[in-house]
């Protein structure tokens, strides 16, 4: 498996998983095709990925019912995961330019920071992003 | 009816002369829109699905080469006709600024 078509795939992640079960292997060989020499993916086809997955997961909601608050948080899981990654990225900066360096429990926390990030990516749960937020705040605000 | 979005309308063109596959798709639109128009593979499929539901396009078939799956898709006699129809309303759109022939001006004082 080439190094685009692993990342494709983890962008296909956004879709439903029935969705993905009858069309990721077709999405994946068009990608493919279009791909070239090429070996790093393309951002547009990354961006178009994630937009239709979530118009999808959004869709497949709307089908299916579930909850309005539930469905909201699933859209918001993206641009969620964006802010913990920057709010956790402003943390670190914070920590290291302290006088005092950044204390002995970082890694601890970085790792939590990353494996929350990693976590609200993979499933798309705004609950994982919000948690990492509110640690990644918590570790700036004490060191 | 809605008019057609513009990705759409050249998605329902390609598939005028025949089934084709995701890729194919995506090159004959490039080629009719002169490369003015280039489909990601997420816009794609979002698009295939919409007109599937809407009738307008249908899976035809599907092939596996170099281990790769092809479905082919291939437009309805509706698809077809929707397509004609809108075809036709841009002709008339078009008709009314280009007046069958006659090129279009700047009027004057706007250039």
């Amino acid at each position: 498996m080439t190094v685009s078509e692993r990342v494709y795939r983890v962008a296909l992640g956004v879709y439903p998983a029935g969705y993905r079960a009858t069309r990721e292997d077709e999405i994946l060989a068009t990608l493919a095709e279009g791909q070239g020499e090429r070996v790093l993916p393309r951002a547009g086809e990354l961006a178009a990925l994630v937009r239709a997955g979530l118009a999808e997961r959004n869709r497949t909601d709307l089908i299916e019912g579930g909850r309005w608050w539930w469905r909201g948080l699933g859209s918001l899981a993206v641009p969620l995961t964006c802010v913990n990654a920057a709010v956790a990225l402003a943390g670190l900066w914070v920590a290291w330019s302290l006088p005092a360096g950044p204390g002995p429990g970082w890694p601890v926390f970085a790792a939590l920071a990353v494996a929350l990030a990693i976590a609200s990516a993979a499933r798309l749960t705004a609950v994982s992003t919000v948690l990492g937020v509110a640690i990644s705040r918590w570790w700036a605000s004490t060191h | 009816m809605n008019a057609l979005r513009r990705p759409t309308y050249f998605i329902l063109a390609a598939l005028l002369e025949g089934p084709l596959h995701g890729y194919g798709i995506i090159k004959r639109v490039e080629d009719l829109a002169d490369g003015e128009l280039r489909l990601r593979a997420g816009t794609l499929y979002a698009a295939l699905d919409r007109l599937a539901d809407q009738g307008l396009v249908i899976a035809d078939h599907e092939e596996v080469v170099s281990g790769r799956l092809r479905r082919y898709y291939r437009l309805t006699p509706e698809g077809g006709a929707t397509l004609a129809a809108e075809a036709t309303q841009l002709r008339q759109a078009a008709d009314v600024v280009l007046c069958a022939g006659r090129p279009a001006t700047v009027p004057a004082g706007t250039a």
